[in-house]
């Protein structure tokens, strides 16, 4: 009884912490719409925050307190609306959801860059040598406070809205924006407000749970999953039901550390609690109403064969290239461009054609890892099939309970199963189902042999290089194939309108598992080939948020092509490691990027590589700037490989290339259509479009426009 | 006593949704304390029309002059701070608040709560007896007289009522009419927008049937009533 | 016994009552007119038909058989066909892909052995799309898009065709090639039910007509029966004329 007790209390404290933040979730969520993955992170930076202004500099609780929560917290979430949030109206699902995990990576490469890890700091509780005795059970101070401020915060949320106006101004934008609009109520002004109470309960929760964890930037980032799964619970609307799944999430938790036997198999079970919770409670929460269009000012144009073919061929020229004139430690390090760019273009059919999203890249990565580890130790490339195939059986069985749902919960529910796995089953010894022994990651490493194919054995990095970069090559020309085939086409419909594909008889639950099932196996196939790279993997290289940075580059790189994938590897393993070598700043620099690539992304939604591809488009124009690049880079490769080029001075030219073929293809074509307009257009055969401006406007024109542009008359003509 | 220039005027007003036109050139006056009725069949536009002048869509040409000025992309609480209400389409109300939260949300313009209530169970005696009721569990009439309530807190010059009578029995409808007229003679101006044209008949000083997007025909309400039924049904003579 | 039978269909949603005991039949061969003023259910009406929103009490039946337990994408397999009033069309795909992609959705699960290509090039032909097939259909006026949607929706070979507003934002004369078509296709045995609010197209190809109001059908019968009707008069003209 004192055990049940005294774990009772731990829980109700620990139920107190995740109720503030996610109260705070949920307020963000309701008025604005977008769902806050930072949130954890944001508690995070103003728990640093309050660890350098009382323990660091010295100054009194009190005053730390109210600068980390009263200014820091608030001033955040103001900054966040206004910069970042604003300007995400019109945009998809999936770009809001990057954003905010852009927002969690920026800010945890930015704490990490401030307070280096690795430093025992020390957060001690508050009231720390204080407490009392309940029923024979010793509280603690700090036991005492927590729970004490999560009554307080629900009391003040309550009295804020039910009686003040502003507070009831919040509910009227939750049921009718327009309307509240028409009431007097500034929408911005009450976003900006729900930012700042929703950073500001983040602060309180982050600084009141950092003295029972390590403060590290990571882990109490990632307390959030636990604070989800509370407001999950409260389905992301009703602040009491929040409170309640608070309290159940840190009982839970709490029982599970008192009561399971103390194996190893069970502790990664008690870490992964909150996770599998969520994931419980999203599947036997009602199912959301068949979707139907959403406006979007997303578009991604349809690959042509010859562009296909043309990337593939660089892709591999690329790989050849860097195989050939690598040292090994560097080919060792830049061999991940390719098997990380293969692990985004997994995301390309899943996101960018069928608008799914997940959240378990490298979890499914992982699984064909450790296939290929444990089935192909001789090399075996039938393992290699296997490494796609059950991952893809994996995805779907996962999917099948979680596709009823779509977007945010989707979303979460997969991140609620890349979390359990990699918290708890692959942390796990081998173990027996029926006949079958399953081994995870050994509890440390498992080596991963590299593939022998009729005694070609790729176990060089520049072998392997080569290898990853055929393999993404062609996956990169099967994902067009889907995109061009009626099955991509069926993704893409059912993107833009569920209802509609329903009411034409589309089966939707196997259109999704199929492409989840595509998704994942292609993952698991990235994962195989970067376990031969890292030839010994561990579940941290696997982790959760070590995948996010792959979501979002391949979000920004353009998700609806496979070149955004490439960049997506290019940037994450090629460039970002490249300007880390530079030194501290620019390694702290190279944390933060990716989070400031996806903060960004609301103001190109169509992603980077499409801004690209027009910059480079003059030299498609321009068939001497071809043949050029044709003869320069093989002439700069052999240079390279003669011996008479350094790597730094080949690089350099490899980079300055295309860039100087633009600038002179552009100014050749630039001049070509100088040209055209010089020629005055003669009166009668003008363009339509010159019309009003190389010749004088005429109302009978409106006749030839309307039927230019396919308009009726009716409609532009007015009133007879 | 009678101020020359119109409360609330539309002058030329054009307006489209994405790329669809649905005003064309609409003119229309709502002089100082009297009450104008706009009707028409659906989807003639009528809608769009209040919707651009209380300024929660913006009009592709003509202006919008209230007491005279312009007001164009004015934003919409703004507008209603300047004392245009709406009760839009559908029951101008938060459902899921209760009475007296909707009411709360009035409380902008300076007056309190108080005050705001007396005013308004004054004129909706039934509201009294809801008041920690969330609003939309209330029957269809006691939700309307809500939202009027709402708009009259603001103490407006003038009032725009969209579709009053939609989906609500008969019986209420008239009811809620009387209350409209007896706003109109505490000197309110209002614009109301009907499909049910008889009632609104007869309380208008002035009419306006609007077809396609175009006022078709304006005047006294009782000379109007004529036209109305091959406006909406098409079962006479041509109608456009 | 008609095609698609609706049997006192009611729709709650909170305390409203959106649909109220709907009795309606569509016979197999014409079109029949469903209209009413705004909000009186004629959309809720057909979601429900369509499997998109469950009634709370009431039967669906297709061709003698119950349908009210199905899911939208089995009762589409059945023949059940419809476009909607605000616009859900493929915005990614052109034209011919959105006609496309439900041809080949219907080749998926019909024993059809038409190449889905020639039944898209015909049906765009038939709608009039031929000058437009490969625009996307977000650059197009609203009046064409409902053409496709209408085209999307003939490519899965429908029994019974639920059109809701498929004439709003179409000129006059893109009305009359409409009305035609619509008269067309009924001949070769399809049931129509048009759900519009240019009364005139309705009375002009309709051989019934139902009224909705207030969820609830009022009346119905022949065009010229419809337009007599007090009840009709009342509803849309206000309640005590």
């Amino acid at each position: 009884m004192d055990k049940f007790l005294t774990f009772t209390i731990v829980g109700l404290s620990t139920g107190a912490i995740y109720a503030i933040i996610a109260s705070g979730l949920v307020l963000t969520y309701t008025t604005t719409g977008i769902f806050n993955f930072a949130q954890g992170a944001i508690g995070m930076v103003c728990a640093f925050a309050y660890w350098q202004m009382h323990f660091a500099w010295g100054w009194p609780v009190w005053a730390a307190l109210a600068v980390a929560v009263l200014v820091i917290a608030p001033v955040l979430g103001v900054l966040i609306d206004v910069l970042v949030m604003r300007g995400l109206e019109d945009t998809s699902e999936v770009t809001r959801l990057v954003v905010s995990i852009g927002l969690l990576v920026g800010l945890i490469g930015l704490a990490i860059w401030v307070w280096k890890p690795g430093v025992s700091r020390n957060f001690s509780a508050f009231f720390a040598n204080q407490g009392f005795t309940l029923f024979d059970t010793r509280v603690t101070g700090q036991q005492a406070l927590t729970v004490v401020v999560a009554v307080v915060v629900a009391g003040a949320l309550w009295l804020f809205l039910r009686t003040t106006r502003t507070g009831v101004a919040m509910r009227a934008v939750v049921d009718d924006r327009s309307l509240a609009s028409l009431n007097g109520v500034r929408p911005n002004v009450v976003s900006s407000l729900a930012w700042a109470m929703g950073c500001t309960l983040a602060a309180i929760g982050g600084i009141l749970i950092a003295p029972n964890v390590a403060l590290d930037a990571a882990t109490l980032s990632l307390l959030i999953v636990n604070a989800y799964a509370a407001a999950i619970i409260g389905r992301l609307r009703s602040l009491p039901l929040t409170f309640l799944g608070a309290v159940i999430l840190g009982c839970t938790e709490a029982y599970l550390a008192g009561y399971l036997k103390t194996s190893p198999n069970f502790a990664g079970l008690r870490l992964a609690a909150p996770a599998i919770l969520l994931f419980i409670v999203l599947l036997i929460i009602p199912s959301s109403r068949l979707r139907g269009r959403r406006q979007s000012r997303e578009y991604f144009p349809m690959p042509t064969w010859k562009g296909t073919w043309v990337f593939a061929g660089l892709s591999i020229l690329a790989g050849a290239i860097m195989a050939t004139t690598l040292s090994t430690s560097d080919a060792t390090t830049y061999a991940k461009v390719f098997s990380f760019a293969i692990f985004a273009l997994s995301l390309v059919p899943l996101i960018g054609f069928a608008g799914q999203i997940s959240l378990a890249t490298l979890t499914f990565g992982a699984i064909g890892a450790l296939i290929y580890g444990h089935i192909g130790a001789d090399g075996n490339p039938l393992a290699l099939v296997l490494a796609f195939v059950v991952p893809a059986i994996v995805g779907a069985l996962i999917a099948l309970p979680a596709l009823r749902l779509s977007g945010i919960y989707l979303a979460l529910a997969t991140a609620a199963f890349a979390v359990a796995l990699d918290r708890w089953i692959f942390n796990l010894a081998d173990f027996d189902i029926g006949p079958i022994r399953i081994s995870m990651f050994e509890l440390g490493s498992t080596e991963v042999a590299p593939l022998d194919v009729f005694g070609y054995t790729f176990d060089t990095p520049a072998r392997q290089m080569m290898l990853v970069s055929v393999a993404f090559a062609l996956i990169s020309v099967v994902v067009v194939a889907v995109r061009r085939s009626r099955y991509g086409r069926r993704l893409l419909a059912m993107k833009s309108s569920e209802a509609a594909c329903a009411t034409l008889g589309l089966d939707l639950v196997g259109t999704k598992l199929s492409v989840f099932a595509l998704s994942a196996g292609i993952a698991g196939f990235a994962g195989a080939l970067y376990g031969m790279q890292l030839r010994s993997i561990s579940p941290q290289n696997f982790g959760f948020v070590m995948g996010l940075p792959v979501l979002l580059l391949a979000v920004v790189g353009g998700i609806g092509a496979v070149g955004g994938a490439l960049m997506a590897g290019a940037s994450l393993m090629g460039f970002l490691p490249l300007i880390s070598t530079l030194g501290t700043f620019f390694s702290n620099l190279a944390a933060v990027l990716p989070g400031l690539a996806g903060i960004g992304l609301g103001r190109n939604p169509n992603g980077s590589v499409h801004d690209m591809r027009e910059g480079f488009a003059p030299i498609l124009r321009y068939r001497p700037a071809i043949i050029g690049l044709a003869v320069a880079v093989p002439l700069f490769w052999i240079l390279r490989l003669a011996g008479f080029l350094g790597n730094g001075v080949f690089y350099l030219l490899l980079a300055l290339a295309p860039i100087a073929a633009v600038v002179v293809a552009g100014v050749r074509v630039g001049l070509g259509d100088g040209t055209e307009v010089a020629d005055t257009p003669r009166v009668h055969d003008v363009p339509l479009e010159w019309k009003g401006f190389s010749v004088p406007w005429e109302p009978e024109d409106v006749v030839d426009l309307d039927r230019a542009l396919g308009m009726n008359e009716v409609q532009l003509h007015g009133a007879p | 006593m009678t101020d020359p220039t119109p409360l609330l005027e539309l002058r030329g007003i054009r307006a489209a949704y994405d790329r669809i036109d649905v005003l064309f050139g609409v003119d229309l006056v709502v002089e100082q304390g009297s009450v104008v009725a706009l009707l028409g069949p659906n989807g003639a536009g009528k809608t769009t029309l209040l919707k651009v002048a209380c300024g929660l869509m913006p009009a592709t040409a003509g202006d919008v002059l209230f007491c005279g000025k312009r007001v164009n992309g004015v934003r919409p609480d703004e507008l209603a701070r300047r004392g245009v209400a709406m009760v839009p389409e559908g029951r101008g109300i938060f459902p899921n608040l209760t009475v007296r939260d909707n009411l709360r949300m009035m409380t902008y313009t300076g007056a309190s709560l108080s005050e705001i209530e007396a005013v308004a169970f004054d004129r909706f005696p039934r509201l009294k007896e809801r008041i920690r009721q969330v609003a939309g569990t209330m029957s269809g009439g006691e939700q309307q007289m809500l939202a009027m309530a709402r708009g009259l807190a603001t103490d407006p010059a003038v009032l725009i009522l969209d579709e009053l009578s939609m989906g609500l029995a008969p019986i209420i409808v008239e009811e809620l009419y009387e209350i409209v007229a007896t706003v109109a003679r505490s000197g309110v101006s209002i614009l109301v927008v009907e499909q049910f044209a008889s009632t609104v008949l007869g309380v208008a000083d002035h009419a306006a049937i609007m077809v396609h997007g175009r006022i078709v025909r304006d005047g006294a309400p009782a000379d109007l009533e004529q036209e109305l039924s091959s406006a909406y049904l098409g079962n006479q003579q041509g109608d456009r | 016994m008609a095609l698609l039978e609706v049997s006192d269909i009611s729709v709650r949603f909170g305390g409203n009552l959106a649909l109220d005991g709907v009795t309606i039949g569509a016979e197999a061969g014409c079109v029949t007119g469903l209209i009413g003023p705004n909000g009186a259910g004629k959309t809720t009406l057909f979601n429900v038909i369509t499997g998109l929103q469950p009634p709370t009490s009431g039967q669906v039946t297709l061709d003698g058989a119950a349908i009210t337990r199905l899911s939208p994408t089995k009762r589409a397999r059945r023949g059940l066909g419809r476009t909607f009033q605000r616009l859900e069309l493929f915005n990614m795909l052109s034209v011919r892909e959105n006609i496309r992609v439900a041809a080949d959705i219907h080749r998926s699960y019909s024993r059809s052995k038409d190449d889905p290509a020639a039944v898209t090039d015909a049906i765009i032909e038939r709608v009039g799309l031929g000058a437009v097939a490969d625009a996307r259909v977000d650059a197009l006026p609203t009046g064409q898009c409902r053409l496709v949607e209408l085209g999307r929706s003939l490519a899965t070979r429908p029994r019974v065709l639920l059109l809701d507003e498929p004439a709003s934002g179409q000129d006059d004369t893109e009305t009359v090639a409409f009305a035609a078509l619509l008269r067309e296709l009924a001949a070769e045995g399809m049931a129509i039910v048009l759900v519009e609010h240019d009364v005139a197209l309705v009375m002009d190809v309709c051989a019934r007509v139902h009224v909705l109001d207030f969820g609830r059908v009022i009346a119905s019968g022949s065009p010229a029966e419809v337009q007599r009707d007090d009840a009709v008069l009342a509803a849309y003209l206000g309640t005590s004329s």
